[in-house]
C-alpha cells in the first residue's frame, strides 16, 4: 500500500475567472469604455434604475445593456422598448450569477466602437455575483429599503466590492424602520471607498446624483 | 465550462435530464441537480474548479487517489459546506478524487486600522459596530484578509 502524503496546492479556485475578467476589463479599457456591473437581490429595482438612468443619459452617452435575467426575456424587452438603447439578453439558463467568459459573449454581440457605456444587469442575487468578477470597471449594487439595513451583515462580499452602493425606494422610508445611518456605518466598516447614493425610482430623488457619478466615471474613462 | 460525457458546454446544458450526451446527469438523479441549479448558489461551478485543480495536481504528482482536500475559504464568502461536499460526489465520480472528503477551513476577516496601524480581527456578521481594540476607531479600515478562496493542500495516496 502506497504511504499517505501531502501535496501543498495553493491554487486560487477562482483563478480562471480571474484572468478571463482582466481581459474583458482591458479590452473595455482599449475602447476608452465604461463597464458597470449593476447587482442587486430580486426586486430592488435594477431595471428601473436603468430605465430611470437611460432617461437622463440617451442623448449624450452612448449606452449598451447586457441583461442576465434568469430565463426571461422580459428586462431587455421593456429596455428596449422604452429607450430605444441596444441590449443584449443572455440566456443564463438558470446560471445563479455572470461570469467574466459570459460577459465576453456579450461584448462580442455589440458594436464596442460606438459605445461609451455599457451596463451590465445581473442575475438578482447577492452571494454569486459578488464571487465572480465579470470584468467591470466598476460595480455598483442596489439594496432597496424594503430589504432591512442590516443586509451588509449577511452578505458583506457584495458590500465589500461594490465602488457605489445605490439605496433604492427611500420613498418608502417613512414606512420602515430602516436606519440609513446605521448602514452607512456597517458598509464603511467593510468599505471605506464606497459611494453611497439615496435614490427613489418611484419619485426621480437622487437620480441626478447618481447619473452624475456615472457621468464622471464615463468621462474618466475617456480621458 | 462543463464536461458532460466527455464533451464540453459553456454553460450548464438546460435541458440536460432529456440528452443523451449527458450521461451523468441520466445515470444520477435526473433533475435533482438540475432543480439546485436554479437555485440561489454558486457551490456547483465552483465545485467544478475545485476538482479541475485537484485533478491536474494529482496528474502532475502520479497520485493514485486523493483522499482529502483541504480547502482555504475567507468568512466573507459563502460556501454551503454540506452542499459542496455532495456536488464534489457527484461531479468527481470515476475521477482520481472520487470519494475524497473536503475539508473548509475557515480565514477570518481581518482589518487594519488606518488610524494606529493595528490589525484586528473582525466579526462582521454579528450586529455590532466594527471598532478597533487598540484605539476605538470605527472607520477607516483596510481588509487584510477574508477573501480567501483556494485549494490548499490534498492528502493522497
Amino acid at each position: 500500500m502506497d504511504k499517505v502524503r501531502l501535496i501543498e496546492v495553493k491554487e486560487d479556485i477562482l483563478s480562471d475567472n480571474e484572468t478571463k475578467a482582466e481581459e474583458v476589463r482591458q479590452r473595455i479599457a482599449d475602447k476608452k469604455a465604461f463597464l458597470l456591473n449593476l447587482m442587486s437581490s430580486p426586486g430592488a429595482g435594477k431595471t428601473s434604475t436603468i430605465l430611470r438612468t437611460l432617461e437622463k443619459i440617451k442623448n449624450t452617452i452612448r449606452t449598451g445593456i447586457i441583461e442576465a435575467d434568469i430565463d426571461s426575456t422580459v428586462d431587455a424587452e421593456k429596455v428596449i422598448a422604452e429607450s430605444g438603447t441596444t441590449a443584449i439578453q443572455l440566456r443564463t439558463g438558470g446560471f445563479c450569477h455572470l461570469d467574466a467568459a459570459m460577459v465576453t459573449q456579450a461584448l462580442d454581440a455589440l458594436n464596442l466602437d460606438s459605445l461609451d457605456l455599457v451596463i451590465v444587469e445581473n442575475v438578482g442575487n447577492l452571494v454569486c455575483p459578488a464571487e465572480f468578477d465579470t470584468g467591470a470597471t466598476k460595480n455598483a449594487m442596489i439594496l432597496s429599503v424594503p430589504e432591512g439595513d442590516d443586509k451588509p451583515l449577511k452578505y458583506p462580499l457584495m458590500f465589500s466590492i461594490c465602488d457605489v452602493l445605490l439605496v433604492n425606494k427611500i420613498d418608502y422610508l417613512a414606512n420602515e424602520d430602516f436606519d440609513v445611518a446605521a448602514l452607512k456605518t456597517r458598509v464603511k466598516a467593510l468599505n471605506p471607498d464606497i459611494a453611497i447614493i439615496e435614490i427613489s425610482c418611484k419619485t426621480g430623488e437622487g437620480i441626478d446624483t447618481w447619473v452624475d457619478w456615472l457621468r464622471g466615471e464615463v468621462e474618466h474613462a475617456l480621458l | 465550462m462543463w464536461t458532460f460525457g466527455g464533451k464540453r458546454y459553456k454553460q450548464y446544458p438546460r435541458d440536460a435530464h432529456r440528452r443523451d450526451d449527458v450521461s451523468r446527469v441520466r445515470a444520477g438523479t435526473p433533475f435533482f441537480h438540475y432543480l439546485q441549479w436554479s437555485s440561489d448558489m454558486h457551490e456547483l461551478p465552483i465545485t467544478q474548479s475545485i476538482l479541475d485543480i485537484v485533478v491536474k495536481h494529482a496528474h502532475t504528482n502520479n497520485v493514485k487517489r486523493v483522499l482529502s482536500i483541504t480547502l482555504r475559504i475567507g468568512e466573507l464568502s459563502d460556501l454551503e459546506d454540506e452542499w459542496i461536499q455532495k456536488y464534489f460526489d457527484y461531479l468527481s465520480k470515476d475521477t482520481v478524487a472520487e470519494m475524497a472528503k473536503l475539508k473548509i477551513e475557515r480565514a477570518p476577516v481581518v482589518m487594519k486600522c488606518n488610524g494606529c496601524s493595528h490589525s484586528f480581527e473582525a466579526k462582521i456578521r454579528e450586529n455590532k459596530e466594527i471598532a478597533c481594540p487598540e484605539c476605538g476607531s470605527t472607520k477607516n479600515f483596510t481588509l487584510i484578509s477574508g477573501r480567501e478562496y483556494y485549494v490548499k493542500d490534498m492528502e493522497v495516496r
